[in-house]
């Protein structure tokens, strides 16, 4: 029967924790007493001791990977062993193991050898999904630095094929629930942690402020159900609303670029590239995928874009570098019937665009009233970096782009 | 308790030799010292004694190696007077290795706590207390030492007066607290800044004997610092000397001295010049020759010239003697 | 309108016109008018203190308002603290700051703390005015910054001026500030001329100044140290190294902001402070960094101070005592791992 290896609890306070190093390979034997693994809280190294011979099946958490006191972070066990018995997992057993299987030390020379990384250069690999075991070092001493970490996301960004990943990278909801008499208390955790803290940060961090539009999208929609019903078959596509309002809003971003920037380190990164994350709505969250080098790419081709990404999100398929560096973020709400919202950036971008649902109304055409169908348009964006009137240019040219549907082919 | 008499020496010519010869020692290293400094050759600032040779030397001629002092910033002449080696003196002024403080002093600190020479002192009323620690230490381990603080008239302001006269008064200590009162703290007029006529009536605050006495007159203080030496080391306690004196040159190298005025610099640097005023002493009284203070003057200027080539010749402190003696042990 | 002056006259400018202003102001210290009740003495020949930096006040202000004091520093900053308090607004000198010795219980006990004390209901506006600094060739006793010792004591601002215009004006804004504060004057600068506006101005105190803007490095000095950074910023340049030099001008209040901002641009921190390493602005402004601004670390702060001894007389020792730019390249060259910065 294979044996989970936790993450202990070391201390008072001790919440979550990090593994610095796997000292065995999957399949290396074992032996008890022996140390596989290094983790660090906050305040201390500690090796884990293997707690029985064998061989280590698997690891959960990979290394620099932080996961809660209590979680299994691999197993051990017999040669050929598949089967793994979860039931065991409670954080009382952590805690045990923790008091009587760990040897606690400062693991000085474990943390010699590991690569040498600024703090400055560790964030932003965080941020960016970098594993730093991949990138040597140009600083002192080898020493990884920011500049090392840039050239990376850079030599990614570069390389634009998608490639699926067997294992979902979204963590799974923690499955610990707490059951009182009529509230379900649950911790929050996995992407409704990161949901949470990105959230709330961009609130706290940025001065956030939205205006609101129509666009007239009755001619769009003449244009969209012929190009569905005349095209579809030989060309293979069918162009939904979102991508005509995609291709409008990479139109409306080429055209002020201010809006297509990230705000970091009190710094304005402007892009001269559109990297357009578009807002996919889970059962547990939302993720947004991002398109790269969305302008390089015709309405076709981003159609084709949006509905591989939203599909293999909604299956937990994407790969972290599919969710990561986008400058403009697209968000609807016109499924459920809502008209205007006030979208929260996604940081550190600096421009949020909501879309609500197309609803037909009397409208004064000169003198005459018609029937039109208008599109309640939501922009959210980060005062410290455009002003209201420019947001406002950038929203009427995205209107004005749907308005007048021929723009876009030009 | 009986109060035993002091019963004064009278002046022996060996006495007088050594008197004459360190007053003159003080004399030629200071205005050395003033002609090298104005050159440029000097780091830092000096402050000297020359004028105030009689206090020193009429005082340390009753003291030997065992016995303390306290010294100020204007330290020289205390360090002459008890004993301390000119070479070293000159090479510490000139910041070199062979300084008797290693060139980490220089002439606001140059010591020799061999010599009992506690130290030049860059704090004014610094002196106070510390020459009280001495004489505790003197009387618990009874060697018959006595500490003697020299101080200016811009100490006796100082709040170390008080406390430090105070307590070697409770504690009876062997202190003999020597004023230089030469008229000026820094720029400023003893009678400015003094709310008392002489320093030596502040003694009566402390219920210990005050007296005053001619600081350019080697032989008075001589005579002065006897009585409160004998009284120091019979555990009568401290005595409070105030000696009127005069700073010949500034308070520092390079002061324009506007406050003083002609007619006192003639009276005090001519008239009444102590070096004067004793070489004129120990002819009268016949106890040195005029061939013989002759020979001492020449053999003075002999030593300080040699000083000054020692120092100039010495090398400077090594990289390494930075972080050297800020501990004894530092792990 | 600026003009060319010195440190030291940029000094004495602040004083007289916050003389001119107030009346309340008033100077106190020993020989700051000089040679107090001598007849024949012309106010014009006397010293203006030790160093001649309050020269030519006693002539305008009298002898009423510009004080000369025996030596007991006890006595007159104590008297200062209350004159303060009671209605006064005092500048007090106090030659050395190694003099601080003699009346710490009165800045320490008294200045700093009589207003929290007695619940706000005082507020004690002192200048104290003192000497920093090595080089001088002055020794152990004359020679030290402790400007931390006071940055350590809540109730205390501490200004520690680069250039003659921050002089003027940080002195100003000191004197008629309604705290405590100590401003440091450094004996080696009083001699240097920079640009300084005529008249009246107050610069905050708590507001650094960026005194060289850079990209890759940031360098915070402290009072005259801001020359070494600024020299050693220049040689860097032949290197591509853009050193951004910020002078933080006073250490209590410290502008955090400032100096967090730049190191989150450049990444790199090094702090040059000439006073003693242990407890010191330089481990404060470094470990401020790395408190709230890790992240923006791409490299270890480095620190150049002196070392962990008493200020040697010997010209060749105070040398090697005091931080270079040499220095400065030196650590630069270990921390972006080049060792071909340095110096020539």
């Amino acid at each position: 029967m294979p044996v989970e290896i936790f993450m202990p609890k070391l201390g008072m306070s001790m919440e979550e924790g990090t593994i610095v190093e796997w000292l065995k390979k999957k399949g290396d034997p074992v032996k008890k007493g022996e140390s596989v693994v290094v983790i660090s809280s906050d305040k201390i190294e500690k090796d884990i001791e293997a707690p029985q011979d064998g061989v280590l099946l698997e690891i959960i958490a990979e290394q620099d990977e932080t996961v809660a006191v209590g979680k299994v972070i691999g197993y051990i066990g017999q040669e050929g062993e598949g089967e793994r018995d979860q039931s065991t997992t409670t954080v009382e057993q952590a805690n045990l193991e923790a008091a009587t299987s760990v040897e606690t030390r400062k693991s000085i020379e474990t943390r010699r050898q590991k690569p040498r990384v600024s703090p400055a250069a560790r964030k932003l690999a965080l941020e960016a999904g970098i594993d730093l075991n991949s990138i040597s070092g140009s600083g002192p001493n080898g020493r990884i630095t920011r500049a090392d970490i840039q050239k990376a996301v850079q030599a990614k960004r570069s390389d634009s094929n998608l490639q699926i990943k067997k294992e979902p990278e979204i963590a799974t909801m923690e499955q610990k629930t707490i059951n009182q008499t009529g509230v379900t208390v649950k911790p929050i955790a996995g992407m409704r942690k990161v949901i949470a803290t990105r959230m709330f940060t961009s609130l706290q961090q940025s001065a956030q402020l939205s205006i609101h539009m129509r666009a007239d999208v009755t001619e769009l929609l003449e244009i969209q159900k012929k190009v569905r019903t005349e095209l579809s078959d030989e060309h293979d596509v069918k162009l939904t609303i979102t991508d005509f309002i995609a291709r409008a809003t990479i139109l409306a971003l080429l055209a002020h670029k201010q809006m297509n920037s990230i705000y970091q380190d009190e710094h304005i990164h402007t892009y001269d590239s559109v990297h357009l994350g578009i807002a996919v709505a889970l059962e547990n969250g939302l993720i947004v995928p991002v398109i790269s080098h969305a302008e390089k790419l015709s309405i076709r081709e981003i159609s084709r874009k949006i509905k591989n990404l939203s599909l293999r999100a909604k299956e937990g398929k994407l790969e972290s570098e599919e969710m990561k560096g986008s400058t403009f973020t697209i968000t609807s709400l016109g499924a459920y019937g809502v008209e205007f919202f006030t979208p929260v950036l996604n940081p550190p971008e600096v421009g949020i665009l909501g879309v609500g649902t197309v609803t037909d109304t009397p409208v004064f055409v000169g003198d005459v009233v018609q029937r039109r169908s208008l599109l309640p348009l939501s922009l959210t964006f980060d005062h410290r970096v455009i002003d209201g009137a420019p947001a406002s240019k950038f929203l009427s040219t995205i209107k004005d782009y749907l308005e007048k549907p021929y723009k876009m082919l030009v | 308790m009986t109060v035993m008499k002091p019963e004064l020496k009278s002046l022996t010519r060996e006495k007088a030799r050594w008197m004459y010869e360190k007053m003159c020692e003080i004399r030629q290293f200071e205005d050395k010292v003033h002609e090298i400094f104005s050159k440029g050759v000097l780091p830092g600032f000096v402050h000297l004694y020359a004028g105030e040779e009689a206090v020193a030397v009429g005082v340390c001629a009753h003291l030997t190696e065992k016995d303390n002092i306290t010294s100020t910033h204007r330290g020289h002449g205390h360090c002459i007077a008890k004993g301390c080696d000119i070479n070293g003196m000159m090479a510490e002024i000139y910041g070199k290795a062979t300084g008797l403080c290693k060139g980490k002093g220089g002439s606001m600190h140059i010591a020799d706590v061999e010599k009992g020479m506690l130290g030049a002192n860059g704090i004014v009323g610094g002196g106070f207390p510390l020459a009280v620690g001495a004489a505790l230490t003197a009387k618990l381990k009874k060697t018959g030492a006595v500490a003697v603080c020299f101080f200016g008239d811009g100490a006796n302001n100082h709040g170390t007066f008080h406390e430090g006269i105070n307590l070697a008064a409770i504690w009876k200590l062997p202190v003999i607290f020597v004023a230089e009162n030469n008229g000026y703290a820094e720029a400023t007029p003893f009678e400015y800044a003094s709310s008392c006529k002489n320093i030596a009536d502040r003694a009566a605050a402390y219920n210990i004997p005050g007296e005053i006495v001619d600081g350019k007159d080697v032989v008075a203080v001589y005579e002065a610092a006897e009585r409160a030496i004998l009284r120091a080391r019979n555990g009568e306690g401290p005595t409070l000397i105030e000696c009127k004196t005069y700073r010949n040159y500034g308070h520092f190298e390079g002061d324009a001295q506007k406050y003083k005025t002609a007619e006192e610099k003639e009276k005090h640097l001519k008239e009444q010049d102590a070096i004067v005023k004793f070489r004129n002493y120990v002819l009268s009284k016949q106890l040195l020759s005029e061939q013989e203070l002759h020979e001492i003057e020449h053999r003075v200027i002999e030593a300080i010239k040699n000083a000054v080539e020692f120092a100039e010749q010495s090398p400077f402190p090594q990289a390494e003697d930075l972080l050297k003696d800020v501990y004894v042990s530092y792990q | 309108m600026t003009r060319k002056i010195s440190f030291s006259e940029a000094v004495n400018e602040a004083m007289k016109l916050a003389m001119r202003k107030d009346e309340n102001v008033i100077l106190l210290g020993e020989d700051v008018a000089g040679g107090a009740a001598v007849d024949h003495l012309q106010d014009d020949e006397a010293w203006g203190g030790v160093m001649g930096v309050t020269k030519g006040l006693v002539q305008e202000f009298g002898r009423e308002r510009v004080l000369d004091t025996p030596i007991a520093e006890a006595g007159f900053i104590g008297a200062s603290v209350t004159a303060a308090a009671t209605g006064l607004r005092p500048i007090a000198e106090l030659m050395f700051n190694d003099f601080i010795g003699s009346c710490l219980d009165e800045v320490m006990n008294q200045a700093a703390k009589l207003r929290y004390m007695f619940g706000g209901k005082a507020k004690v506006p002192l200048t104290i005015r003192t000497m920093h600094g090595a080089g001088f060739r002055a020794a152990a006793q004359h020679s030290q910054s402790l400007y931390a010792l006071f940055t350590h004591i809540p109730g205390l601002k501490v200004v520690v001026p680069s250039t003659p215009r921050d002089a003027k004006g940080l002195l100003l804004a000191s004197i008629f500030d309604d705290d405590p504060v100590i401003f440091f004057e450094d004996k080696t600068l009083y001699n240097i001329k920079g640009e300084v506006e005529e008249g009246f101005y107050t610069i905050p105190i708590g507001k650094a100044d960026i005194k060289r803007k850079g990209s890759d490095l940031t360098i915070v000095a402290i009072g005259k140290q801001v020359h070494t950074a600024l020299k050693a910023a220049d040689m860097l340049v032949a290197k591509g190294i853009e050193a951004e030099v910020i002078d933080p001008r006073s250490l209590s209040p410290l502008d955090e902001e400032t100096i967090l901002s730049s190191v989150a641009k450049t990444g790199r921190l090094i702090v040059i402070d000439e006073a003693n390493p242990r407890c010191s602005a330089a481990t404060d402004i470094s470990a401020l960094v790395a408190d709230k601004g890790f992240d923006y670390l791409d490299a270890p702060i480095k620190m150049i101070t002196a070392p962990h001894s008493p200020v040697p007389f010997s010209p060749v020792l105070e040398d090697l005592y005091l931080p270079t730019p040499e220095k400065v390249l030196k650590v630069v060259a270990e921390m972006i791992g080049d060792e071909t910065i340095v110096a020539v």
